[in-house]
């Protein structure tokens, strides 16, 4: 009888004991991942590795599509994630608005070089890790390219002339894909980074500051005449045209260069024998860089309950080279963690990325990004194809494109 | 039936008791949220900050000079006026088709009602890849190559490929209400207009719309706010596309809340928009329910 009454005793120490300790056993973060819907490997490894450390990573996988309203919904609820994985161009927005945590001062962002995280800095402060880097430029199809005797131009006139040249033989120049109205706001950017950001860095800040504007500005009415002068060389049903597809008719050989960024690597190498490189979008001069872009990047919520398990999971990011490599091999990514080294076969356009990484050809697009974010881009990219279709004139496209500052705010 | 007046306290009381979970519903899931979007309407929060200004009502007179406002509210006032005719006619052409009593009617019924089964961002997809590829495909493979069919990427055919898909979707929906109707009219009232000697075209005229009146009420009203609400299948048909040429309001509302960052100007937006449809709904209600005959 005596056994029994303490039966119940020791039932509920150990519940006591038990709702104490479990918490602190397993700590739960909610991460809002872009990554999810791309990577199932890596994301299974992330998850297991956190588990190691006592983290439990409740993973919300995300279309890129989707994540600004997602995530602008969850900040308006009060029930922002802890953990995020977005864009290095979304930092510009996100941190002036308190949102993020301040992470400077962490050891181990050391792992990543300082040029990838310079840009991404704001007020001097640092809010992001940035992971992952795209490379854009002029992607190439070499077997099209060396059977015609065409080099990579270093000038705009030389790449319409080669242009011409390919056409001449029946080939179509351009690969592009103007359905996705993200295409045309990629590549205006891309332009404009040769053109207007090579000569002047702040203009983006003198726009809002009413000392520039779009039509006032030669460079950008050559960048939006270079997107007319790709619609004029590629596919006549480009409007038609996704992604998927301009990727599967360049991989067909049915256009001979596609302006884009290394996030087309996964679609391309799907046929292991073709062959492409990359060089950098040419300007009216000669010397444009090959555009660096820090692609996913992870941040914290300013807001979490969670931040020392939050910050556990972003130091394991940022000096796990084994979780990086995989991202880099299931992601067809570029890794910024310091020494990651993938295990796979370099891709056909990793010498040319190799070859301006080591000459320091290259630029970091966060400077055009951050002045004009992307939600500028796609409203002059409407505008710009509104103009391809007849429906305004380039002048009209140019002035529309200024206006479009009083539209798009800048972060408070 | 009692009047509400000559009921006593207790059956007022009860029938107040009963209105309640309904009306509670109503305030919590309608007018608070209205309240609330009006609230923000008159603010410049960011949806990313903590912090946010009283600006009165800045945001409704920002509206009005946005050149965006006007292209999306009159793209979608040609899309809804042009669904609602083209709906209405071919749905009830299908009913009239379907209602006679011959073998395969069940089938062709179900054949025609299907497509509304599926969700509309798929349907925008599937109707994107067959404007955008397949039918291209199929007509250059009999050698025709000089008509487009590709509709959705150009500003002067998208409203025609976005009616088709739309129309193609649910017409077979409307078709049922009007199948209802259609079966509920009593076969006398023809046998003794025929008797009469009513023509075809006089019997439907004068019998048969007067009779399905309801369903037309029904079927007007109902696709008019469905095509004032359009977005799905315009997000995965074009995205709004070529240029903004096929944005609808709801499309430009969202984007200016997400895309802009300017919740405030949208909820304006939201507002106006609620408002204009409040007004077409008790419209076109009192205009076709004076049409309405009863036997």
């Amino acid at each position: 009888m005596k056994l029994l009454n303490k039966v119940p005793r020791s039932i509920a120490v150990a519940a006591l004991v038990l709702s104490v300790s479990l918490p602190a056993l397993a700590q739960n973060v909610k991460f809002f991942s872009w990554y999810g819907t791309e990577t199932e490997t890596y994301t299974g490894q992330l998850i297991e590795k956190a588990k190691k450390m006592g983290v439990t990573l409740d993973v919300e996988p995300v279309v890129w599509d989707q994540m600004q309203p997602l995530l602008q919904a969850r900040i308006a609820a009060g029930t922002m994630p802890d953990l995020l994985d977005f864009k290095g161009q979304d930092i510009a927005t996100y941190a002036p608005a308190g949102t993020l945590l301040d992470l400077t001062g962490q050891a181990w962002l050391k792992n990543i070089p300082d040029g990838a995280r310079a840009n991404l800095k704001v007020d001097g402060k640092e809010y992001a890790v940035p992971y992952t880097a795209a490379f854009q430029g002029v992607f190439y199809n070499r077997k099209i390219f060396e059977k015609f005797g065409i080099k990579a131009p270093s000038t705009y006139a030389e790449l319409m002339a080669a242009a011409a040249a390919l056409k001449a033989k029946g080939v179509t120049p351009f690969a592009t894909h103007f359905k996705d109205n993200w295409n045309i706001g990629n590549i205006t950017m891309q332009f404009a980074m040769a053109e207007v950001f090579n000569e002047n860095p702040k203009w983006g800040d003198e726009l809002y500051a009413n000392k520039t504007s779009f039509e006032g500005t030669d460079g950008y009415r050559r960048v939006f005449q270079h997107v007319k002068d790709l619609a004029d060389n590629s596919w006549k049903d480009t409007f038609s045209v996704d992604f998927t597809e301009a990727s599967k008719r360049f991989v067909k050989g049915e256009a001979a260069m596609f302006v884009t960024g290394t996030w087309v690597n996964s679609n391309l190498t799907i046929d292991p024998t073709f062959d492409y490189g990359v060089f950098p979008f040419p300007g009216a001069k000669a010397g444009a860089k090959l555009i660096f872009e820090p692609n996913h990047t992870w941040a914290v919520s300013a807001k979490t309950a969670n931040k020392a398990a939050a910050l556990k999971v972003l130091e394991m990011v940022a000096t796990d080279k084994q979780l990086a490599a995989t991202v880099v091999d299931e992601a067809g990514a570029y890794s910024l963690i310091n020494g990651v080294k993938s295990d796979k076969k370099p891709r056909p356009v990793d010498k040319d990325i190799d070859a301006a990484k080591a000459t320091n050809n290259i630029i970091d697009v966060s400077i055009g990004n951050n002045q004009i974010k992307w939600a500028y881009q796609e409203e002059y990219s409407k505008l710009i194809a509104e103009w391809l279709l007849g429906k305004r004139t380039l002048d009209d496209a140019l002035k529309g494109a200024t206006a479009v500052r009083t539209s798009v705010t800048r972060a408070k | 039936m009692k009047r509400i007046s000559s009921l006593t306290r207790r059956q007022k009381r009860s029938l107040t008791l009963m209105a309640l979970p309904g009306l509670l519903i109503y305030v919590l899931g309608m007018l608070i949220p209205i309240a609330i979007g009006f609230a923000f309407s008159l603010t410049d929060w960011s949806g990313i900050s903590d912090s946010w200004n009283f600006v009165g009502f800045d945001n409704y007179g920002q509206l009005l000079k946005d050149e965006r406002f006007y292209s999306a509210m009159s793209f979608t006032m040609i899309f809804a006026f042009a669904n609602t005719i083209l709906q209405n006619v071919i749905a009830l052409g299908l009913a009239m088709l379907l209602n006679q009593k011959i073998r395969g009617t069940t089938m062709a019924r179900t054949v025609v009602f299907a497509p509304c089964l599926i969700s509309a961002i798929i349907v925008g997809i599937i109707w994107s890849q067959l404007f955008g590829s397949i039918f291209p495909d199929i007509m250059k493979t009999f050698g025709v190559t000089d008509i487009s069919v590709s509709l959705l990427s150009k500003p002067g055919t998208v409203m025609s490929g976005l009616l088709i898909i739309n129309n193609w979707q649910w017409a077979g929906y409307w078709m049922l209400i009007y199948l209802a109707a259609l079966q509920a009219v009593p076969p006398e009232v023809y046998e003794a207009a025929y008797i009469d000697g009513a023509g075809p075209f006089r019997r439907f005229f004068r019998i048969t719309i007067p009779l399905i009146a309801p369903a037309i009420t029904v079927n007007i009203v109902s696709i008019v706010l469905g095509s004032f609400q359009v977005y799905e299948l315009i997000v995965t048909a074009t995205g709004g596309g070529p240029g903004n040429s096929s944005e609808s309001f709801i499309m430009y509302v969202y984007n200016v809340a997400f895309a802009r960052q300017q919740p405030g100007l949208a909820s304006a937006n939201s507002m106006t928009y609620v408002v204009l449809l409040f007004v077409i709904a008790v419209v076109q209600l009192k205009i076709l329910r004076k049409r309405e005959v009863q036997i």
